[in-house]
């Protein structure tokens, strides 16, 4: 499996401003969501989650990723949607933000695509129904709808959320 | 002069920098437990006194090598004391004892500029100066300042009102094997040692400048064999003004007293104080080269000659070759010269001392060194590759045996050019310091046959082509080793020891982790295959494979773990120093004893047992033992004993500190205890001498009937069990009134796996350390007390309240375990002194676990410690003890009037 660990954060910066950017689409709640692709280290069957008391809600729990123990995210939680079972399609998406890997839970990994940045457009809540701060933009392809995920701001509630829930 | 927070570079790589701190380290560590042994021993161990010298030279070259000025010098400084020592011209004193740690000091500060990377503060001067002054045979200023920034435990201001035994005059008769550099054409020719002394004018501003004005006039008048300020201080410009200069001469031809005079008075501001001449030399003190040199004297010329012919058996020629990927070579190569120093007299090295003082060796090079054994019986080759085998990333080509030839000796004793070495003469000895010799013949199994040596064999003064020579020292070396080392006939004894990041260990670990769940994966696809196929044979395969990599994997885990593990010595190598300071400074005597230096343990607990330790030395020095009246009139020995022992018990590693003071006396511990309000005058009349005695560890007790400056500072034992539990340890006191005492500390040999007790709770593992761990039990529903609407259960006449762990972490219980709550275990756990009984579902059994923090995300959450990753790769949640305990006693006063004590349960479960 891969084992990339460096991370040039201009990726995500310049991304926009590329011509066209690689991204990892997969389907939350029937949503095509996109992360760039250098953000992703790996995507891994879903196995068993360690839950850990206390910590915040949208985080599922941690699981060992090769010796190593990783914070597990549900994004159906996080963007505050209605929770399901996990299939047998579910993946976690494994990936770095603000120098940490943490896993997302997804209900599937769709495809690689490369997006063309005119085709991108900014955020509305309107489109999607999530909180539009965890937006970049929206691309438009073939007819699809495909958001393109802020992991940062994704991370940074997250960590606030547990600020907030820290009790006992 | 330097100043504080300078910013410093060094003439090194970081690579370079990092193997010279971790050397530094060593050298230093080294020096401080020698010097210490020194001190209780005397100057009767020679060995011991050679190791501490070369030590010392191997510090100096090496810092030199990477360009740190002030610590060559200091190094410098002590060295040329410790050179006396070891020839029995100073005896060792406390004074020494002392001057030599206080430079430690400096030292240790001076190497930690190396990674700060910017100066310091630390003042050398005085300190090399007093050196110095002690070397001459002076008595060193009494106040003499203490390095800056030292702790206060290690100043010492009893120092200066001891007895200052003077430097006694050096033994005449006696004049040990050398292991100074001598070139062979230094050695054989008629040598005459001046000795000079000038003051410069202490008004004048500049003395560096006049300094260097008298060494370059004294080479006028012929070599300058050493000087006081060394020559690297006068040239960075730190002679102080008033500082005397003193320069020995040597192979000066034809001078005379007058002659000295006219040419250094000549410099304006400059005095010539003394001058010696060499008949007088023998007799001063100073630079001990010129000793010895002056006995060789004594047989100059044809006698010397002879001499050296009736030797001609014992001249050794040994090549060494340094890795090519060697980081520092010259001071590899300095230890190759020494090695052979260790065995006789080093005649000539290639390159030569002064080569390699500056660092100009290459990796890859060949050192050969050529050296008359002083004692024939011992000098045998094997001995040799066994010294040698020692050093690191250094190879052993050859050693030979050659009979030194009449020819050369003549030859270099008229001076005359060699323009070619006789056959028999393996890697003919030359006059190392001054010839740029390249070493142009690739020598075949150690014999240079007729290789030509251009250089004149020219007076040893500075040469401008050291460059030169070490580019020279490359070709040979680096483009053939691999043919020198196929003809060696007896097989090399390759260092067999590499360093290794603990970073890449612990990225072995996590590979490994990752192994272990492919393992798990492949055994639960064996059972999920039973029954969908009928190829038995094909199934005994699969789970004959899947065992045998669990085997491996097993395996690779333990020599992983082995691999991070260090000796305690690491820890331990700095106590003789720490217990002699307080021994001290309490005016107590105390023999101190280390047994089991080897035992191992893991690096993570190595480095955070060592304060646990001190305060223990601390306590048994400073209240344990009696002064030396005491112990007198209790008719014991005046010195008093105190033993540091570690040894590895089952899976846990056991240090005991043992004394044989007063011992701790229960009454006195319970008056304290009731005078400090921690025990009712009842409570303390019922509790057991044990018990008592366990009060030590209570907050803020502590035993001094004074307030010491050492061991009353606030931190009681308490803290002490505190950090030992914290490294999931334990503390254990025994004591005899009158006898002693002995603390034992028991620790996991590693943080990163520890056991555990797994337990279950509405589905979920935990982890709850097993040193936390008091026991475990079944209980019944009717066990239950409820005490102020707190759970509780009587444990063998003690209530222990009880926390349901599904209650703490709010899981809801699904309707099966509700049910089956009839049926459920409780663990007691404790956190020093306070108990509690966590309620469980099921008891899973006792596993090692390996311990994974569990990031930013889990900052805020309470009662788990971290991650445990268990043997099949899952991971469970490891229980706080610590938190959890103080939770319940949060409960407990938040609910008033929550009582701990029997009769209370027992009405509540009544009612």
């Amino acid at each position: 499996m891969s084992q990339t660990t460096t991370q040039t954060p201009a990726v995500h910066n310049s991304a926009l401003a590329g011509d066209d950017e690689q991204v990892v689409v997969f389907a939350v709640a029937n949503e095509h969501y996109a992360v760039n692709i250098a953000r992703v280290h790996e995507i891994i069957r879903l196995q068993q989650i360690t839950v850990i008391p206390g910590a915040p809600a949208c985080v599922e729990g941690v699981i060992n990723l090769r010796g190593k123990v990783i914070p597990v995210l549900d994004l159906r939680k996080r963007f505050r949607l209605h929770a399901e079972e996990h299939t047998r399609s579910s993946r976690i998406v494994v990936v770095e933000v603000g120098g940490q890997t943490i896993g997302l839970i997804v209900d599937g990994v769709s495809e690689v695509l490369r997006i063309q940045m005119d085709s991108i457009e900014p955020p509305s809540p309107l489109v999607t129904g999530i909180d539009s701060r965890y937006l970049r933009g929206i691309a438009k392809l073939d007819g699809r709808l495909i958001v393109l995920l802020d992991l940062d701001q994704v991370l940074t509630d997250a960590e606030q959320q547990q600020l907030e829930a820290a009790e006992l | 002069m330097t100043m504080k927070g300078q910013p410093l570079t060094f003439d090194a790589t970081p690579e370079e920098l990092v193997l010279f701190m971790s050397e530094g380290e060593e050298q230093l560590e080294l020096l401080a437990q020698d010097i210490i042994r020194m001190e209780q021993e005397g100057d009767g161990n020679t060995e011991l006194l050679q190791e501490i010298f070369r030590a010392a030279h191997t510090l100096k070259g090496s810092s030199g090598a990477i360009g740190h000025q002030r610590m060559a010098r200091l190094t410098h400084a002590a060295e040329s004391v410790l050179d006396q020592v070891r020839h029995h011209q100073l005896p060792v004193s406390t004074i020494l004892v002392d001057l030599l740690l206080k430079s430690l000091d400096a030292l240790r500060q001076l190497l930690d500029e190396v990674t700060a990377g910017i100066e310091s503060g630390v003042a050398i001067e005085d300190l090399s100066a007093a050196l110095i002054a002690l070397a001459n045979g002076q008595q060193p200023a009494p106040d003499l300042p203490a390095a800056p920034d030292l702790p206060a435990s290690l100043e010492n201001p009893a120092a200066a009102a001891i007895a200052v035994p003077v430097a006694e005059p050096p033994p005449a008769e006696v004049v040990p094997p050398r292991s100074q550099f001598v070139s062979p054409a230094d050695f054989m020719r008629e040598l005459q040692v001046w000795r000079i002394e000038c003051a410069i004018d202490p008004q004048f501003p500049l003395p560096s400048a006049r300094a260097l004005q008298i060494v370059l006039a004294s080479e006028s008048l012929g070599a300058v064999a050493q000087s006081s300020p060394a020559r690297a201080a006068i040239e960075a410009g730190e002679v102080t003004m008033g500082t005397p200069v003193i320069v020995w001469l040597a192979l000066a031809e034809g001078i005379t007293n007058e002659r000295i005079r006219e040419r250094l008075e000549r410099i304006p501001d400059v005095q010539v104080t003394a001058i010696v001449p060499p008949e007088a030399t023998e007799s001063a003190t100073g630079y001990q080269g010129v000793q010895d040199l002056s006995v060789s004297t004594g047989r100059s010329g044809a006698a010397g000659r002879s001499g050296a012919a009736e030797e001609a058996a014992l001249i050794l020629t040994l090549r060494a070759q340094i890795a090519a990927d060697c980081v520092l070579p010259a001071p590899r190569a300095l230890q190759v010269v020494l090695a052979c120093s260790q065995i006789g007299e080093v005649l000539t090295s290639d390159p030569s001392d002064a080569v390699i003082e500056d660092g100009k060796v290459m990796a890859g090079s060949v050192v050969t060194v050529t050296f008359r054994a002083s004692d024939p019986a011992a000098a045998n080759e094997d001995r040799l590759r066994a010294i040698c085998a020692k050093i690191s990333e250094v190879t052993v080509i050859d050693v030979t045996l050659s009979t030194p030839d009449l020819d050369l000796a003549d030859a270099v004793a008229t001076g005359e050019s060699i323009r070619t070495a006789p056959a028999i003469v393996p890697a003919a000895p030359r006059a190392a310091d001054s010839v740029p010799a390249p070493r142009a013949a690739p020598p075949e199994g150690g014999r240079s046959a007729a290789s030509p040596v251009p250089g004149v064999l020219s007076p040893p003064p500075e040469t401008t082509v050291r460059p030169a020579v070490a580019e020279n020292n490359v070709s040979p070396g680096v483009t053939h080793p691999e043919n020198e080392q196929t003809r060696t006939a007896t097989p090399v004894q390759a260092p067999r020891m590499v360093r290794i990041d603990v970073e890449r260990l612990d990225a072995l670990m996590n590979l490994i982790g990752e192994l272990v769940i492919g393992r798990t994966r492949l055994s639960r696809i064996g059972a999920n295959l039973v029954g969908h196929t009928d190829d038995l044979q094909l199934m005994e395969d699969l789970t004959e494979t899947s065992r045998h990599i669990a085997r491996i994997s097993d395996d690779l885990q333990d020599q992983v773990m082995r691999s991070r593990m260090l000796p305690i010595e690491s820890v331990f190598s700095k106590f003789p120093r720490l217990v002699r300071d307080l021994a001290q400074r309490v005016n107590k005597k105390v023999e101190f004893i280390v047994e089991g230096k080897d035992t191992e343990l893991d690096r993570s607990v190595a480095e955070q047992i060592s304060d646990p330790i001190i305060h223990l030395l601390r306590n048994a020095i400073d209240h344990g033992l009696e002064t030396p009246e005491e112990r007198r009139a209790a008719g014991k020995s005046e010195v008093g004993q105190v033993r540091l022992s570690a040894r590895h018990e089952e899976n846990q590693i056991v240090i005991d500190v043992d004394d044989d003071g007063r011992g701790i006396i229960p009454e006195r511990i319970k008056a304290k205890a009731v005078a400090k309000g921690l025990l009712t005058a009842d409570a303390a009349s019922r509790i057991s001498d044990r018990e008592a005695v366990e009060m030590i560890f209570a907050p803020g007790f502590s035993t001094a009937e004074q307030v010491s400056d050492i061991s009353g500072r606030g931190v009681g034992m308490d803290i002490v069990r505190t950090n030992v539990e914290r490294l999931n340890g334990s503390i254990a006191v025994e004591t005899e009134p009158g006898q002693g005492s002995r603390f034992t500390i028991r620790l996991p040999l590693t943080l990163a796996i520890i056991r555990a007790l797994l337990v279950s709770v509405a589905g979920q593992t935990y982890a709850i350390p097993l040193t936390s761990v008091v026991e475990a039990l079944r209980i019944q529903q009717e066990d239950l007390r409820s005490v102020n609407h707190h759970l509780a259960i009587e444990l063998r006449g003690q209530v222990l309240p009880l926390m349901r762990l599904a209650d703490i972490f709010k899981q809801s219980h699904n309707a099966a375990t509700t049910t089956a709550m009839t049926r459920q275990f409780v663990v007691a756990i404790r956190w020093g002194d306070r108990r509690c009984g966590l309620i469980v579902e099921s008891l899973i059994g006792e596993q090692e676990i390996v311990i994974k923090p569990l990031g930013k995300l889990f900052r805020n959450v309470r009662g788990i410690s971290g991650g445990a990753v268990l043997g099949d790769g899952q991971v469970a949640p490891i229980l706080d003890v610590a938190a959890l305990i103080k939770y319940v006693i949060a409960n407990e006063r938040t609910s008033g009037e929550y009582e701990l004590n029997l009769e209370t349960a027992a009405k509540g479960a009544r009612v």
